[in-house]
């Protein structure tokens, strides 16, 4: 199930809601939210819950053994991470492995051809962290296994994220406040995230969608840089819209969830949007990757294979394909090239507009990289978006595709702005009526866009 | 403000949900002209697989309340406020003029491989009628800076790799657009369109056309068709005329084996879905019989829904017409063809559809 749909919104949620609010006890409330978890789960992939299930019971039982018998913690943390990434490799892995294997070595060894279970990149990473917060005796083991089952299984991040860390919100499992103040802070967080889905993701979305389906011989430049700015826009509207939905939900039963993204599209160097784009999962990588490899404090030669390999884990985790991996080690080139000196020069630029634009460079591209799994046709995109002499630069359809979607991409570009942040500060009585009235405005319009996304009239007579 | 906000937010949910319980349900949404989901049946099995949560999720769809309101509000937003010119796949041009976006044909070499395998397995002269639709013959009524896929070419593709007897009408249409030849809102020709093309086969064929005049002629009113289906846009729209040319024949018909006598069903005149009026709809075959005609010619027609308002003017001209539609008419049409010695075959599709007609791979 996802947020952005109907059954969702108007079925699941006041459901659990209500259930949630008309019990007191913080103990039966943890169990509501647990029972509603695996049903959401189960929604979509109602067999992959066992997967869920036996992940959750293991790495459970071994947090609790490495407490208990500490002699052998090593053993019993290396169990663990090789059943995480094993179930992992599994499940995602090991068909792009075998058919890498089988292309390189013309071998011939048939595929697994299990489907991937949904969320399971980010359940598994949450597995991970708690393992590793006990084995360092960051937190105590959880001798309650509801606990450990709501901490991973808890429906609002449990598909898309954020990568919540166990000791981040450890406390907040048997001791956490619900009230009326935030459940409203909750909803209003919720719905600013389901515009951003409903209204901008989708929408920008679907004209990549066209762009890309459409034929790439003939593209013209702008078509194909309008294409690469929608993807671009789509998936950091998409991606936030679920950060933000899932944070709202959390706050809506008491949860303090740690944000996700900082309006990366405004940074000024590669390194600073990973500060600012999938927080948690840098962080994650920055916690349990980066550090324990030793991190920069070993030697420089060592930081930048440290580096290299946070990002080509960074490129993997989002998929299992070639162009995944491209993807992260493109950002890790740049990332190096910066620490080599890059930043510096770029710093001397006062307008900060050189380091903008060279960084929206790297990300749009780095983007159509991530988008476009085909080779030939990635190649040929790329061809065209660095203008290629046997394409127009600007040409009827690209002045069409703008001026029926201008509003979303202006709408998108803005919002990636902290405009929003801006107004606010400003504090003044006739904005917050003005965004008052925004907010009903933008929620009916997505109800609208929601339902009118099943409309499908059957054309059958249409022969 | 937050808390109005969740407040209202909260409301509105918890009505609309209650709304969706206690609100009659539909079977069929005319306006889509389908039959809309119904409640899943409890199944461990479909459970298991998914499958019964994909259908509840269908079903809350089909069923939320004001659920067409809806969906012209949005379209009423991306076309006057956003002043979108392409939604849904439909040019908003001008007069008024909704129009299906052409997207270059994917199956083309596929669908010319089995027209000509078909023509190699009867042995008679093919006559084949490709028509194009809004999009090429009121190009000019398209907004400005529309791009589209080119219908036009894929049309003269067909014609030069298929080893048929071309029709061209695409000249004698785009000379006639004056004359109201397609329907505003909906995704087909008019009788108008139809009898210019009818004149086309005539000249082919070297017949003596029937005037227009001699039918005689009535006008259905409010008619909206497929294409503002799918906008439901603008919602208090009256809809347009559509022309019904009548002749007294003597006819004796089998619509997939119902007896009439008559080429229009004026049930349909009353429902949304008008132009079904001719030819009963969709049939997989139609057995026409002219009992005043004198000769003993026989046409086969193979086609799609364009072919139906032709027809009436077909008819004077054979003793017997054998209407196939090739989507839910499941055997060998050629064997029919060979079997009854025809000597006369059409085929007429119009230049959107041809190209999702998986029937025509069955024809031969």
């Amino acid at each position: 199930m996802v947020f952005s749909s109907l059954e969702f919104l108007f079925f699941f949620l006041p459901l659990v809601s209500i259930l949630y609010f008309l019990i007191r006890d913080l103990k039966i409330r943890n169990f509501i939210l647990i029972v509603s978890s695996v049903l959401f789960y189960a929604f979509g992939e109602p067999k992959a819950i066992l997967i869920m299930l036996m992940s959750i019971v293991l790495n459970y039982g071994l947090a609790l053994l490495i407490e208990k018998v500490s002699k052998f913690k090593k053993v019993f943390l290396f169990l663990a991470v090789v059943i995480n990434i094993g179930l992992l490799f599994i499940y995602k892995y090991a068909d792009f492995f075998i058919g890498s294997v089988n292309y390189v070595f013309k071998s011939n060894f048939s595929l697994l051809g299990l489907p991937l279970p949904i969320g399971i990149s980010f359940f598994t990473f949450q597995a991970m962290s708690y393992v590793i917060d006990v084995y360092r005796k960051d937190v105590k083991a959880q001798k309650k296994i509801l606990n450990i089952l709501l901490y991973i299984s808890f429906f609002p991040q449990l598909i898309a994220g954020p990568i919540v860390k166990y000791h981040d919100i450890e406390k907040q499992i048997d001791n956490r406040k619900t009230s009326f103040d935030g459940y409203c802070k909750g909803v209003h967080r919720f719905l600013i995230g389901l515009f951003k889905k409903v209204l901008i993701a989708n929408n920008v979305g679907l004209v990549w969608e066209n762009i890309l389906n459409s034929d790439i011989s003939s593209m013209s430049l702008t078509t194909a840089w309008i294409g690469a700015i929608c993807y671009s826009l789509q998936i950091y509207f998409d991606f936030s819209a679920y950060s933000d939905m899932a944070i709202g939900l959390g706050k809506m039963f008491g949860f303090d969830f740690l944000e996700n993204f900082n309006y990366p599209y405004i940074s000024k160097s590669i390194r600073e949007f990973w500060r600012r784009w999938h927080i948690s999962l840098s962080t994650w990588f920055k916690e349990y990757l980066y550090i324990p490899l030793g991190g920069n404090r070993i030697s420089e030669k060592r930081t930048y294979v440290n580096l290299f390999i946070v990002f080509l884990a960074t490129g993997l985790w989002h998929g299992a394909s070639w162009n995944f991996i491209i993807w992260g080690l493109w950002h890790g080139f740049f990332s190096i090239i910066e620490r080599l000196g890059l930043e510096k020069i770029l710093k001397k630029d006062k307008t900060t507009i050189l380091s903008r634009v060279y960084t929206l460079f790297v990300v749009v591209v780095g983007f159509t990289i991530f988008a476009i799994t085909d080779f030939n046709k990635l190649r040929e995109y790329i061809g065209v978006m660095i203008l290629n002499k046997n394409h127009l630069i600007l040409d009827k359809e690209a002045i069409f595709i703008f001026i029926n979607n201008y509003f979303y991409i202006l709408v998108g570009i803005v919002c990636s702005m902290p405009i929003y942040l801006k107004i606010k500060s400003f504090n003044k009585t006739y904005l917050k009526i003005i965004g008052f009235i925004m907010m009903i405005v933008c929620f009916i319009i997505s109800i609208a866009y929601l339902v009118s996304s099943s409309y499908n009239p059957f054309l059958y007579f249409r022969f | 403000m937050k808390k109005i906000i969740a407040i209202l937010f909260s409301i509105f949910i918890i009505c609309f949900s209650i709304l969706f319980i206690v609100e009659p349900k539909k079977d069929f949404s005319e306006n889509e002209n389908r039959k809309l989901a119904s409640f899943p049946k409890f199944q461990i099995s479909s459970i298991i697989d998914g499958e019964y949560m994909e259908n509840l999720g269908k079903y809350i769809n089909d069923h939320f309340p004001y659920r067409d309101l809806f969906v012209s509000m949005k379209n009423k937003f991306e076309i006057e406020i956003l002043n979108k010119k392409l939604v849904n796949n439909i040019f908003i041009a001008e007069d008024g003029y909704l129009i299906e976006n052409y997207e270059n044909g994917k199956n083309t070499d596929k669908i010319i491989k089995n027209l000509n395998l078909f023509r190699e397995s009867v042995n008679v002269d093919v006559d084949f009628m490709l028509v194009p639709t809004q999009i090429s013959i009121y190009s000019d009524k398209l907004p400005k800076y529309a791009s589209y896929g080119k219908q036009v070419e894929s049309i003269k593709e067909y014609y030069s790799r298929l080893e048929f007897n071309n029709i061209d009408v695409f000249k004698a249409l785009f000379e006639n657009k004056d004359k109201k030849l397609f329907f505003k809102y909906d995704h087909h020709w008019t009788m108008d369109g139809a009898y210019i093309a009818y004149l086309e086969y005539c000249k082919d064929k070297g017949i003596e056309p029937v005037d227009l005049s001699e039918y005689s002629v009535e006008d259905v009113k409010g008619f909206k068709g497929t294409i503002y289906s799918k906008l439901n846009y603008p919602s208090n729209l009256e809809g347009e005329d559509l022309r019904i040319y009548k002749k007294d024949f003597n006819l004796e018909i089998e619509y997939d084996g119902k007896k009439s006598n008559s080429l229009y069903n004026m049930d349909y005149a009353s429902k949304k879905d008008k132009y079904s009026i001719f030819l009963n709809n969709i049939n997989s075959f139609v057995e026409i019989e002219n009992k005043d005609f004198k000769g003993l010619e026989e046409l086969v027609v193979i086609k799609d829904s364009y072919a139906n308002s032709i027809i009436p003017f077909l008819v004077n001209h054979y003793k017997k017409i054998y209407v196939f539609d090739p989507r839910s008419y499941k055997k060998p049409i050629s064997e029919f063809i060979n079997e009854k010695k025809i000597e006369n075959v059409l085929i007429l599709y119009n230049a959107n559809t041809i190209d999702n007609d998986t029937g025509i791979n069955a024809i031969y």
